[in-house]
């Protein structure tokens, strides 16, 4: 084909030139459907499983459609329509939702029974986690300047969470390489990706397996990495509500406490409360380890260690909501 | 078949199909040798492995025939394992390597070796894209899995189309685009109803390719994050350029339709423009003496009561002033928004000497400031410096940032001849509940004309409930703060303070007197006596003062004159 | 021209695809100790299946094959599996199962005898653990002590390099007994070296099964078992026991080395022993069957990914 032709030309210039080299691929087209006939495919007829643990969100709150609305007239009412939605994998049963705002020119008020909120998350009967819709309803204040002001409207989520992550790690009972036997699997790290349908995740566990006093068994010792994923704040579970009251103690960011266990036994952890000291998940982390051991005498295999991680979230979304003054005569 | 198409088996030495023949014998020989080993049971990497060195050697010798003998063998293996790669699939990708290296090696980067480079290295490639192709199809909707699978998939064949130089290879290259069609079909339809789509990268990966499966997924995953928030920020960034479009625009129609509106004018107030004796700078003593100017308001939202003064001074500090006797039309006016009248002082008998002759307005007027600022609980605050502190940055930005919002503006004044502006000195207030400390609200009342303060008489200050003004400094010292309700303010006070009795307490500090040159400075002292109506149930609250302050004003303009004795 | 290629093509890919469907036809007698494989083990489709939820049984049926020409399935010769968490996966015993009596391939049964190894399972129910799913990758290993006896002819030549014009039956050279002798273990060449009076064999042994070759005997079999305390150590693997060498009725094992305590060791899959043997140099050049009789362990590992959903 030349060079300077068009493609659509080109390709077609190409089949037409080519008809009989497209009937012999037609031809060993049909001899490869009898290749699969002859293999004996059976259909073993499995359906997708839903994936409940895989999110990076927990209790999200959205102003739905165009509520509030971008413009209100002082003195007049407005509806404001907030969608909540629980998109992680853990149930919530007393999220606390607060307004906050100018109350000179602005006021919200959460309906009775509206301000403690029930939200179950994801299951395999409910894929998709809870969601409702809270209507408020707001005033607007008068306005003294000729010019609209502008006021923001901030809606906060306040919520106990937990994370519960499941990766499956290589246990590793022969890291001296001693055994003269392929390895069911490789002791390593295992990076996590931060998704596990809560906004603080496990994002990496490093395994190593340590000698035990015993020699005929070995630690097997798991650095394990957590970070804030989500969009919000991390705060102390015991501090939910007052944090959403704007009174919470000195240090009631970033605080989560973690648990894991490994097959029937909780592993020991140089910490049970860990402190996030910053957004990157490097320098967060924990050390923990089966203090019991496990025996050489089993070959390398892969196991799941669940890791539960507890702690608040609060998220916070804010719209700006311009009240016009009405012209005076 | 047309004369300028090439088949694909023609030697590309010339000569006809019997120089040819040959290079298809290996073919053959690559497939007999696969059934063979299947038949007899040889391990399937073996076979693979064989086979595969006999396309290697073929590769070398015409890249075409090469790479259709390795898309043939390694498709075969594919359809004989259902796409079990674990099985040789790190044996295909080092044998592929290898040729793509070696191709380069012997032939150079011409165009047979950079098309025979290209196959190979695509053909890598493509053992890597079913496992692409599993991360991708969890994401995406099933039904978008077979588009995708269409343009991943066969991403190699895009690729060796466009690049490719020679029509036999191109002929080679639909051929193996025919088998990767047929096998992805056999792969979709079973696969598709045994494991699931999402499930289609298991079979592409190894425990090897594991290891590269796992941090790509994660970079995937963050980079996927990384878009979704740059499309947040992008998207509200769009949304206010288009909400300032939107609204210039319909500015721009409305002015279109009704005419264009009518800027304010740029001052408030009064003021008195070309001053000038009609008898001219010098007169005899004993003539009458006419002063005459035009006083001039501003946009006024109501009427102001000036009194008008006209003076002569003679030159000399001690001299007393001589006032006027007569004042046109009178020394009272009521003065209207955007008004101009012509106002004459006469002097009939000025005793001889030079004077600065001039007219004065004075009148009261109200200028009102208004200041909000971020309230927040000590503890709250408190937590955010610690978490700053860590963190890096500021507790200030931690906490604009963590609930979504902008910081407030500097205070607001209404238009008039004076500024008030007000500050509380803070980046935020903070309230403690149990020990609520006084806040310092700093009033400054600043003058903007060429005028002066005659009389800063009082300010009337409007706070939110929680509030309580518990002393002004500057005030009157005979005067206590009085506190009052809005319905007790006059009308033009209420609308000015937007004032709410369920909303605000009220006071009045009546000022001390004294002359204010261009700036006074007031300090209000708050007392935070109810924080839970301050704080209220949220995270933060916003906080609006209002502080109206009456003065009286006097705009002054004179002009030179000399008397003579007769 | 182009369709005959078009057609042939074709015709070789339906064969290689259709291959093991075939039936065997009866060819007679044939040598039957051909093949580099000894017990093939696999999977039976479905069992495992490549995904299960919890409250399923987890049954996991192999197929043994004796595709060499050795008997196997004493009673050290099992089948185990490992690689999963046995708190998760219960049920499986750390001794594993038999394999059953199987019968090498003889002349008269040239397919060689199958049977079948039973592994049941029970998973746990995963949602205790706020686990979804479990994957794992399933490893069944298989130990069994094998035989290969390798024969073939070879020429001895007592006066190689004799100067009478007799013509000699023989010339003494390389012979390759056939490449496999119905195990994974096999001799694949003799280099025959005459000299006068006394005629070399260096003898190449070769592991083509794939799999780990171990030491003899039942207490080697159970360190192949992956949850054996110690497993096999570096000097038990790569080990084959030497029982005969014989060339013209006359056992040559003992000239034979380098051997260690009867083994010869193989390195990189491969190893090889010199033998000796002596003929008077008055005897003329004459072919005569030589055999090699080896026996050893052999791991075979298979593996498969298996995963366990919550069914909750």
């Amino acid at each position: 084909m030349r060079q300077d032709d068009g493609a659509y030309r080109s390709c077609r210039r190409f089949v037409q030139q080519n008809i009989h080299a497209c009937v012999a691929h037609l031809i060993i087209v049909t001899a490869l459907v009898l290749i699969s006939a002859c293999s004996g495919f059976t259909s073993r007829g499995t359906p997708p499983v839903p994936q409940i643990h895989v999110g990076t969100q927990g209790i999200v709150a959205n102003f739905v459609g165009n509520t509030p609305p971008a413009q209100v007239l002082e003195e007049g009412k407005f509806d404001m329509l907030l969608e909540l939605h629980n998109q992680g994998a853990t149930d919530v049963d007393d999220a606390l939702l607060s307004i906050s705002t100018n109350p000179e020119y602005l006021d919200i008020s959460i309906p009775q029974g509206q301000s403690q909120l029930r939200l179950a998350g994801k299951s395999l009967n409910n894929p998709r986690g809870d969601k409702t819709l809270l209507s408020l309803k707001g005033f607007a204040g008068r306005v003294s300047q000729k010019t609209p002001v502008s006021v923001p409207i901030t809606t906060s989520i306040c919520y106990p969470y937990a994370t519960e992550a499941a990766p499956v790690v290589c246990i590793d009972t022969d890291p001296e390489g001693l055994k003269q036997q392929r390895k069911a699997c490789t002791a390593q790290a295992v990076s996590l990706g931060g998704s596990q349908g809560a906004p603080v995740a496990v994002t990496r566990i490093e395994v190593s397996s340590l000698p035990h006093d015993d020699p005929e068994r070995v630690i097997p010792n798991f650095k394990i990495f957590i970070g804030n994923v989500g969009n919000g704040e991390v705060i102390d579970a015991q501090q939910v509500d007052s944090y959403c009251q704007g009174r919470p103690d000195k240090d009631a960011f970033n605080i989560v406490s973690l648990k894991a266990r490994l097959q029937e036994s909780f592993l020991l952890c140089d910490k049970q409360i860990l402190k996030l000291k910053s957004q990157d998940a490097e320098e967060n982390y924990v050390q923990c380890e089966l203090p019991q051991g496990i025996e050489r005498r089993i070959a390398a295999f892969s196991a799941p260690i669940t890791i539960i991680l507890d702690y608040g979230y609060a998220f916070s979304v804010t719209r700006q909501i311009n009240v016009v003054p009405r012209e005076r005569s | 078949m047309p004369a300028d198409v090439v088949p694909p088996w023609a030697s590309p030495y010339g000569g006809g199909s019997e120089k040819s023949s040959w290079k298809w014998i290996l073919v053959l020989a690559a497939l007999l040798l696969i059934g063979v080993g299947v038949y007899y049971g040889f391990p399937l990497e073996w076979i693979m492995v064989s086979g595969g060195v006999l396309v290697g050697v073929l590769f070398f010798v015409d890249a075409s025939y090469g790479f259709l003998a390795v898309a043939i063998y390694a498709h075969t293996f594919d359809a004989l394992t259902l796409f079990d790669r674990s099985r040789g699939g790190g044996t295909a990708i080092i044998l592929y390597t290898m040729v793509a290296a070696a191709a380069l090696i012997v032939y150079g980067w011409g165009n047979r070796g950079r098309n025979a480079g290209l196959f190979a290295t695509l053909s890598v490639v493509s053992f890597l894209l079913p496992a692409i192709k599993g991360v991708l199809s969890r994401i995406l909707p099933l039904t978008l899995s077979v588009y995708v699978d269409g343009v991943i998939v066969f991403a190699p064949i895009w690729v060796i189309f466009i690049l490719m130089t020679d029509q036999r290879l191109r002929q080679a290259a639909s051929l193996y685009f025919t088998f990767w069609l047929v096998i992805f079909s056999i792969n979709f339809t079973y696969v598709s109803q045994t494991q699931g789509i999402g499930d289609i990268a298991r079979l592409g990966l190894t425990a090897e390719l594991i290891d590269v499966y796992q941090p790509i997924r994660e970079v995937y995953q963050r980079t996927i994050t990384a878009i979704k928030l740059l499309w947040t920020r992008m998207m509200t960034s769009f949304k206010g350029i288009e909400e300032t479009i939107g609204t210039g625009f319909e500015t721009q129609i409305q002015e279109a339709i009704h005419g264009e509106q009518e800027k304010p004018k740029a001052f408030v107030g009064l003021d008195i423009i070309g001053i000038t004796t009609l008898e001219g700078e010098r007169i005899l003593a004993g003539e009458p003496l006419t002063l005459s100017a035009d006083v001039k308001a501003g946009v006024l939202d109501q009427e102001i009561a000036a009194n008008f003064a006209c003076n002569a001074k003679p030159d000399g500090q001690d001299k007393t002033p001589i006032k006027a006797d007569q004042i046109t039309p009178q020394e009272s006016l009521t003065v209207y928004s955007e008004w101009l009248e012509p106002v004459d002082c006469l002097f009939e008998n000025l005793p001889a000497g030079d004077y600065e002759i001039g007219l004065a307005a004075e009148y009261g007027f109200t200028t009102k400031g208004e200041f909000s600022s971020y309230a927040v609980g000590i503890n709250l605050w408190n937590a955010l410096i610690v978490r700053a502190r860590k963190e890096g940055g500021n507790a200030k930005d931690l906490f604009l940032k963590t609930q979504g919002l902008s910081p407030l503006g500097p205070s607001i004044s209404t238009a008039g001849p004076v500024l008030v502006a007000l500050d509380t000195g803070r980046d935020l207030l903070t309230i403690d509940p149990n020990n609520p400390a006084d806040i310092i609200l700093k009033v400054t009342v600043r003058n903007l004309w060429a005028g002066m303060i005659s009389d800063l008489q009082f300010l009337t200050i409007i706070v939110p409930k929680g509030f309580d003004v518990k002393d002004v400094a500057g005030k009157d010292p005979k005067e206590p703060v009085q506190q009052t309700r809005c319905g007790d303010l006059t009308q033009q006070r209420q609308v000015l303070g937007a004032c709410d009795d369920e909303k605000h307490n009220v006071f009045i500090a009546q000022l001390r007197k004294e002359a204010v040159g261009s700036i006074r400075n007031v300090r209000v002292y708050l007392s935070p006596t109810n924080p839970d109506d301050i704080l209220r149930a949220g995270l933060y609250s916003i906080q609006t003062f209002k502080v109206i302050a009456d003065y009286t004003y006097k705009v002054e303009r004179a002009t030179h004159v000399s008397v003579r004795e007769q | 021209m182009r369709l005959r290629v078009i057609c042939i093509s074709l015709a070789l890919l339906i064969l290689a695809s259709c291959a093991g469907q075939r039936t065997s036809e009866d060819r007679g007698f044939e040598n039957f100790r051909t093949g580099s494989q000894g017990l093939v083990f696999q999977f039976m489709p479905n069992l495992p299946p490549a995904r299960l939820y919890d409250d399923q049984d987890f049954n996991v049926q192999l197929r043994v094959t004796n595709a060499g020409a050795a008997n196997a399935g004493s009673a050290s010769d099992r089948m185990y599996l490992s690689g999963f968490d046995p708190s998760i996966l219960t049920g499986i015993s750390s001794f594993g199962e038999q394999v059953p009596p199987l019968e090498g391939k003889t002349q008269f049964n040239i397919q060689g005898t199958y049977g079948f190894v039973n592994f049941k399972g029970i998973p746990r129910a995963l949602s205790v653990k706020k686990i979804d799913k479990y994957p794992f990758t399933l490893v069944a290993t298989g130990c069994y002590n094998y035989q290969t006896i390798a024969q073939g002819n070879v020429c001895i030549d007592p006066d190689p390099f004799s100067t009478t014009a007799k013509q000699k039956a023989c010339i003494p050279q390389t012979t390759s007994m056939g490449g496999s002798q119905g195990g994974p273990i096999g001799v694949s060449s003799v280099l025959v070296e005459a000299t006068p009076g006394r005629t070399r064999f260096r003898i190449d042994v070769s592991n083509a099964g794939g799999g780990i070759v171990y030491r003899f005997g039942p207490e080697f079999s159970q360190k192949c078992s992956p949850y054996d305390q110690r497993g096999l150590q570096f000097n038990e693997i790569d080990m084959v026991r030497l029982d005969r060498v014989e060339v013209a009725g006359t056992n040559i094992l003992p000239s034979c080395k380098p051997l260690d305590q009867g083994h010869v060791r193989l390195i990189n899959g491969r190893g090889s022993l010199v033998c000796e043997y002596t003929a008077p140099r008055s005897q003329a050049a004459f072919v005569t069957p030589l055999l090699v009789e080896m026996s050893y362990g052999y791991q075979q590992i298979l593996q498969q990914q298996v995963e366990i959903v919550s069914s909750r």
